[in-house]
């Protein structure tokens, strides 16, 4: 049985009347111990769709859908039930390092206070905080307990929070964005510690991000979203080596690569539609130079390409595609 | 071709082989606050003998990390801030001493496109004005001509001219992107500086404003300075590349020479980090960035860098060339390549 | 190329419909708070008709009509709906003639104070240097003063009356805008625009107007629609303890420094002058705290 399994799941804001859906429809599953990248540009959808699992969203939110987590509908559940998974079982790193750690308390005063949350009655000290700490590689953790989120830089502010999240062992992490505030080489060291989470605790994770390069190299599967839908998923191989849907292959195309010495870059015409403003048909469908007119009026079907690998495209049918510069919509 | 008249341009070209931008050993120290009632306050020294060339009409791409000194040198550039030290030729000419008219005539030469789309144009303007505001501060034209101008400049950059009297916040970060390059464009530079200009924008729109930065370079001949810390993008649009660590160039050469066969131990982390197949390597101690404050001793990068020995510590290397044009700063150059 | 006509008249039109399109917004859902606009428009009707709606002046003498109670008690008489003072004198009337002082005063200690300490304070905060920390330090000096002590030393000064009183308010309030003023200012300066203005040639003091003052207006406006009513209540408290405007001339303050003597029996001379500060402080606060809820960051307009 999946870790997670989420079935059409949506969130909607705005007058009942034109709602308007900042996730629609999101299907997919997590397994134990596996990293799954979810990426998506504005507008996707995706941090959205993160914090309708964590049961964060404001109270004008609509979330439909099913979602079953370790078992439990985890939508179905009171808000008591639902505070003793999150954090512990069910833990999230927020998009902004810099602003999610109180500047006024010691690293050591937050480290505490979190253990104590994870484990109830444990009375955790210094120490444990210090060791919280070393789990996540923080050279001279006795020293950093004393100091201030200030005195930090990006990345081990970006490590501290990981260690918070990970203190109780969760069995999901879900990360959102947390490399992107990062400088190159710190990037680096925040995807091994991911790496080491998974390995040693068999953690799952999530990672929500707009870029593909960290997906690429360290998600198992990966997600695409696209104006509140998922367009593509499956096995990271086999959607970047063999990427069906278009607006796929125009995100990878968009990434400089290097061909026979010389760098190519192709872009995607047009802009990502308003939320307010999709028709009834292939949300992609106006900057999509496959589009049809059954494109326009009627939402794709999914469809199974490959072992796991899924599309959302009326044209998408396994055959490798390339992505050319092609007239603007 | 100018992008204000749509005439063909009379660009001064230097005369062959010198470069339109020459920076000769430059040097910034900044002065902090005074930690200590008793000692001396602490001193920043954010530039560190850079020198480089840029031919006209090429990009220039400068990399690095926080704290390596990039924005430091475009602001340089800019004339935000003077040199502590060294000097800074365009066409020829040193830009820090100069009189009051040849800095004005300076400011229609070099124009830039910042980080921050959100941030870069007044909220209070319209985007006509916005746009032709250069042209009007260096009383080039009146405000009715510079809005016409802004018109044409609107169509070049991909947007239609009828958002003239919108306001910004009508724009998404992509199109407000292409309004601060048409605001650059207007008083018809022959230099811009793009610092992170594409950073903050998506993949996808990302991609479309390089386009469009390379398609205004083909058609204008316009010189770029490009700074970034995305090596792929450094790479698609520089001709030539500068690493910068900690204030210092540990690399220079041309895009294809450094991202090719980097020399530097600090160039092959960055690009073994944005390489799509470098497989991630266990938690190592990798070390944090030091503080530019306290810089360490010898080679700035020995702290976090595997090929280290006892030389690295006591003696900084020097800028040497390897091969025609393509120098690095390494003890141990050599015994790394091999 | 200059403008054809029919280009100036679109533009002249489209300016217009901007214009007439405020009213409109101000009736929407997240419009102004309705009670606290009617009473701010019921005041500057007051203030701009003055005695001319009410039946009578305010210094006409009736000692026929001495202490009349309001219209709804016992002795009341319908002229007089909210009773009359110990010289036959109408509260309602006094109280619209109070309403034209108490606006004036209060709008001439904002709109002057205002612009005097927005002044200041961009100077302070935009060219810093000596200048900026001198001025610094006097917005800082006028902000310690005791606002009582300092309007008590300038009216035994200048004397009391009217425009003292205006001059009096303006000194000691311009020091709260500069002080906001060059909060902003500082923070402004650092954003990308102003850098890139730099960057385009603009001279520093057209930055100053043009870029950076025009993005402290928000937080100025705010605070001098809390001011008028914080100007109100002070000219009252001034007019109280008769360092505010003399007789013949009324405010409310001198209502109610009139009525302290008579509050036991006569409360509705207390009651009204006192109810209607009150209430006016309030819908300037309300009005200013819906304007603050407005302006901030979201539209950036």
């Amino acid at each position: 049985m999946s870790l997670l399994s989420v079935r059409a799941l949506s969130v909607e804001f705005g007058p009942r009347g034109k709602p308007v859906a900042a996730v629609a429809g999101a299907s997919f599953h997590v397994e134990r111990g596996e990293i799954v990248g979810v990426v998506g540009e504005s507008g996707s959808g995706k941090s959205t769709m993160c914090s309708a699992l964590m049961r964060s969203l404001p109270d004008s939110a609509r979330v439909s859908g099913d979602v079953v987590f370790d078992g439990q509908p985890l939508m179905q559940l009171s808000a008591a039930q639902m505070q003793a998974i999150r954090g512990r079982d069910l833990a999230m790193i927020l998009q902004n390092p810099m602003t999610s750690l109180d500047p006024l308390f010691t690293i050591g005063d937050q480290a505490i206070e979190v253990l104590r949350l994870r484990h109830p009655g444990s009375h955790a000290g210094e120490k444990q905080a210090v060791e919280l700490l070393r789990k996540v590689r923080i050279t001279a953790p006795e020293m950093r307990v004393r100091q201030y989120p200030h005195q930090m830089s990006g990345g081990m502010k970006q490590r501290i929070l990981t260690a918070f999240a990970t203190a109780a062992s969760p069995k999901l992490l879900i990360a959102d964005e947390p490399t992107t505030a990062l400088d190159a080489t710190v990037q680096e060291e925040i995807l091994s510690l991911f790496c080491e989470i998974r390995d040693s605790a068999q953690t799952a994770i999530i990672i929500v991000t707009h870029d593909l390069g960290v997906v690429r190299r360290i998600s198992d599967r990966t997600i695409v979203m696209y104006a509140g839908r998922i367009v593509e998923s499956g096995p990271t191989r086999s959607v970047f080596g063999n990427p069906q849907h278009p607006y796929t292959q125009g995100l990878i195309g968009s990434m400089p690569r290097v061909v026979d010495g010389r760098v190519e870059l192709n872009s995607i015409p047009g802009q990502v539609p308003r939320l307010d403003q999709l028709g009834s048909g292939c949300a992609f469908a106006e900057r999509c130079q496959h589009a049809t007119d059954r494109c326009s009026r009627a939402m794709p079907l999914q469809r199974t390409i490959g072992v796991q690998h899924d599309v959302v495209c009326w044209h998408g049918d396994g055959t490798p595609g390339v992505w050319r510069e092609g007239a603007a919509a | 071709m100018s992008a204000a008249t749509g005439k063909p341009t009379i660009r001064r070209v230097p005369p062959a082989g010198q470069p339109l931008i020459e920076a000769r050993d430059l040097y910034k120290r900044y002065r902090l606050s005074r930690q200590h009632f008793f000692k001396p306050a602490p001193t920043v020294l954010a530039v560190d003998g850079v020198s480089f060339k840029v031919a006209p009409g090429s990009t220039f791409g400068l990399v690095g990390e926080s704290g390596s000194g990039k924005t430091t040198v475009a602001k340089m550039l800019l004339k935000l801030e003077p040199p502590s030290a060294g000097t800074l030729l365009v066409d020829g000419m040193d830009i820090f001493a100069q009189d009051r008219a040849a800095e004005r005539a300076y400011r229609s030469k070099v124009q830039a496109v910042l980080q921050d789309p959100y941030g870069a144009l007044s909220p209070r303007l319209t985007v006509g004005r916005i746009i032709a505001e250069p042209l009007v501060a260096q009383g080039r034209m009146s405000w009715k001509q510079g809005e016409s101008r802004a018109a044409g400049l609107m169509d070049m950059v991909g947007l239609r001219s009828d958002g003239l009297h919108k306001y910004p916040h009508e724009f998404s970060g992509g199109q407000r992107q292409r309004i601060a390059i048409a605001r650059a464009l207007s008083v018809d530079p022959h230099i811009i500086v793009l610092d992170e200009s594409v950073s903050a924008l998506d993949v996808s729109v990302r991609a479309q404003i390089l386009k469009l930065l390379e398609e205004v370079q083909r058609k204008l001949g316009v010189t770029y300075l490009f700074i970034g810390h995305d090596l792929a993008i450094v790479r698609y649009m520089s001709t030539d590349v500068g690493v910068m660590y900690l204030g210092q160039l540990v690399e220079i050469g041309t895009a294809a020479q450094v991202f090719n066969r980097p020399l530097h131990p600090y160039t092959r982390q960055l690009v073994a980090a944005g390489s799509a197949d470098t497989p991630i390597r266990p938690l190592g101690a990798g070390g944090e960035l030091p503080s530019p404050i306290n810089p360490p001793s010898g080679c700035r990068f020995h702290t976090r860098c595997p090929h280290a020995t006892a030389l690295c510590a006591q003696q900084a290397p020097a800028l040497r060339e390897i091969d025609s044009g393509h120098q690095a700063r390494c003890h141990h150059i050599e015994q790394i390549a091999a | 190329m200059s403008e054809s006509p029919d280009a100036r008249a679109t533009g002249l039109l489209r300016r217009l419909r901007a214009i007439a399109r405020w009213p409109l917004r101000l009736a929407r859902k997240d419009g102004p708070p309705a009670l606290a606009t009617l009473v701010c428009a019921a005041l500057f009707i007051a203030a701009l008709c003055g005695t001319a709606i009410t039946p009578f002046s305010e210094t006409h003498i009736d000692f026929e009509s001495v202490m009349l109670p309001p219209a709804w008690e016992a002795e009341g008489a319908i002229l007089h709906p909210l009773g009359t003072d110990q010289l036959g004198r109408d509260v309602l009337s006094r109280l619209v003639a109070g309403a034209q002082v108490s606006l004036l005063v209060a709008g001439a200690a904002v709109i002057f104070g205002g612009v005097l300490g927005t002044f200041v304070g961009l100077i302070a905060g935009y060219f810093g240097g000596v200048t900026g920390a001198l001025l610094n330090r006097l917005t800082e000096a006028f902000l310690a003063l005791p606002f009582i002590l300092m309007a008590l030393a300038l009216v035994s000064a200048l004397g009391p009356g009217l425009w003292n009183i205006i001059i009096v308010m303006i000194l000691t309030n311009w020091a709260r805008y500069a002080r906001l003023v060059r909060s902003e200012v500082i923070s402004i300066k650092e954003r990308d625009f102003v850098m890139l203005a730099r960057i385009a040639g603009v001279s520093r003091v057209t930055i100053a107007l043009r870029h950076v003052l025009p993005n402290a207006f928000n937080s100025v406006a705010i605070l001098a629609v809390l001011d008028v009513g914080r100007a109100m209540m002070l000219e009252s408290a001034l007019s109280f303890l008769g360092l505010g405007v003399q007789p013949p001339s009324v405010s409310w303050g001198v209502m109610l420094a009139d009525a302290k003597s008579f509050m036991g029996f006569a409360w509705w001379l207390a009651l009204f002058p006192g109810l209607v500060i009150f209430l006016s402080v309030l819908s300037f606060s309300a009005l200013g705290d819906w304007l603050q809820s407005r302006l901030d960051p979201r539209s950036g307009l």
